[in-house]
């Protein structure tokens, strides 16, 4: 299969001095679903705000669909790559849902008559929306994110990600802060995204669940690198790590 | 809440009214309950909190009475003739100010003057009040949204309105985020004086200030992640129905009428 995005020898350096990714190389085939896991601080979110140019790495190189990432390939890379924030706030900050979900495929050129459509649609697949209640602009769409509960401005947040239709979900810790119940509906949205998927996630219960393949990270370097199965029942690699088994998967 | 007119319409009638407001000053008090009544109307035909709608209004009152405070400055070593051709007739009638006003040294002339003034100063703050009433109906009655995407399609730059926007959107965290930080201080230094804490909320300010600048860094991370490019993106423009038409006409003719009145 072909790469959906592939990092060579990729080191990025914040401009405090902090070493943040050194030399790392891997590639995601499409349709594949990796964990990438590490304690705090490890460098997954900067790897994941590398994917589609947010930041540009200091050396090496990342090819998205086979795109060099550079300057005058970003738009066409930010198409491909849909980048979900860990917190919802810094992603939904548009006054309506409606406008936060319009916002991305407005600036991909989608016309504003496609757009109530457009909306609908995403709303009913991030379960925010009942499919039956979807003859008008549902009621949620006009809400404020600010007042939607941390739960559903999650899903809002996916769902501004959903409507831009890329290849590749880059998501930064989805279920954090969720409530058992929250963070089991998540679950579920994840597993039905048919897309290659990048999950930044301490969530080892949903990495058993969701992806066949993790990454573990410590310290800007990738230390492991292979089935999720294999890696989560290594412990003494785990515990090397900063990472812990939880006792679900422990005993079971 | 229901919006019976389209925030468009209603943000010119709104407008039209203030403008009236400020023109047509001095107001006779049939103009004020006019307005007055025409501000209850609206809010109940919104199903708005009347009660939270006056108290917010009287936030105008501290600014518009401070300054107020000067315009009787003007009358300052007039004579009584003078003043009375300054103010409106109807005015300096009512108060009987050509015979109120009279030269009698620093202190007197002062006195005289704030007498003679007084009239003004009850206008200014009255004309402030209604005209914060009638802007904070139309900011009760129509979602935050729809009144920014009138302003857009009145042609404000789509720069202010997006910054606006974010305004809106991110002063409740802001504020909450400024009460957590105050609430830490406060738990881990129960017996600080209260000049020591007016020292620390210095502090606070700046840490606000940072967690800030970093929470934009993210939104704007977020935006170019989602294809900005600089150039905001437009919704399609809505038309104006009959029933906005409707009450831009009668906004517009009641706001001729208090013009001239």
């Amino acid at each position: 299969m072909k790469p959906s995005i592939e990092y060579k020898d990729v080191s990025y350096r914040y401009p405090d001095g902090t070493e943040a990714l050194k030399g790392v190389s891997f590639q995601l085939a499409e349709g594949e679903k990796v964990a990438l896991l590490g304690s705090n601080g490890a460098g997954k979110s900067t790897l994941l705000l590398l994917a589609n140019g947010i930041l540009m790495p200091r050396t090496g190189e990342i090819f998205v669909a086979g795109l060099r990432l550079a300057s005058e390939n970003l738009k066409a890379i930010r198409q491909y790559v849909g980048l979900v924030f860990q917190n919802p706030d810094d992603q939904l900050f548009m006054t309506t849902v409606y406008d936060d979900i319009a916002f991305g495929p407005l600036n991909q050129g989608v016309s504003a008559e496609e757009l109530d459509a457009l909306v609908k649609t995403v709303l009913v697949e991030v379960g925010l929306v009942l499919e039956s209640e979807v003859d008008v602009l549902p009621e949620i769409a006009s809400k404020a994110p600010q007042n939607l509960s941390f739960g559903q401005r999650k899903r809002a947040a996916l769902a501004t990600i959903l409507a831009m239709h890329p290849q590749l979900f880059v998501l930064d810790e989805p279920t954090s802060n969720l409530d058992p119940h929250g963070r089991r509906q998540m679950i579920a949205l994840l597993l039905s995204l048919p897309k290659t998927s990048l999950i930044a996630t301490h969530d080892l219960e949903m990495v058993w669940d969701i992806c066949e393949r993790s990454i573990i990270l410590d310290g800007g370097l990738i230390v492991a690198d292979g089935s999720t199965r294999d890696l989560l029942s290594n412990e003494s690699l785990l515990e090397a790590h900063g990472l812990e088994l939880p006792a679900q998967l422990r005993y079971s | 809440m229901s919006q019976p007119f389209s925030a468009r319409a209603m943000l010119l009638a709104a407008l039209a009214l203030v403008v009236s407001i400020v023109v047509g000053a001095p107001h006779s008090a049939l103009v004020v309950i006019t307005i007055v009544t025409l501000v209850v109307m609206v809010s109940l035909l919104a199903q708005a909190s009347l009660r939270k709608l006056l108290l917010r209004s009287l936030v105008v009152l501290p600014i518009a009475g401070g300054m107020a405070l000067f315009a009787p400055l003007r009358f300052l070593g007039r004579t009584a003739e003078a003043v009375g051709s300054a103010v409106a007739p109807e005015i300096a009638g009512a108060a009987g100010l050509a015979e109120t006003v009279q030269s009698t040294g620093m202190l007197g002339s002062l006195a005289n003057a704030y007498l003679a003034g007084a009239p003004l100063m009850v206008q200014m703050i009255l004309t402030s009040w209604l005209c914060v009433l009638v802007l904070l109906t139309l900011a009760t009655v129509c979602p935050v949204s729809d009144l920014l995407f009138a302003l857009e399609q009145l042609r404000l730059p789509r720069a202010l309105t997006m910054l606006l926007g974010f305004i809106h959107r991110y002063v409740d965290l802001l504020r909450s985020e400024l009460s957590s930080l105050s609430r830490a201080m406060v738990l881990r230094a129960p017996t600080l004086s209260r000049r020591r804490q007016v020292l620390l909320y210095g502090n606070l300010a700046g840490s606000l200030v940072i967690r800030t600048q970093d929470r934009a860094e993210r939104v704007s991370a977020a935006m170019l992640a989602r294809g900005f490019t600089g150039v905001l993106p437009r919704r399609h423009q809505q038309r104006l129905v009959v029933a906005d038409i409707t009450l831009l006409v009668i906004a517009v003719v009641f706001s001729l009428a208090i013009t001239w009145v």
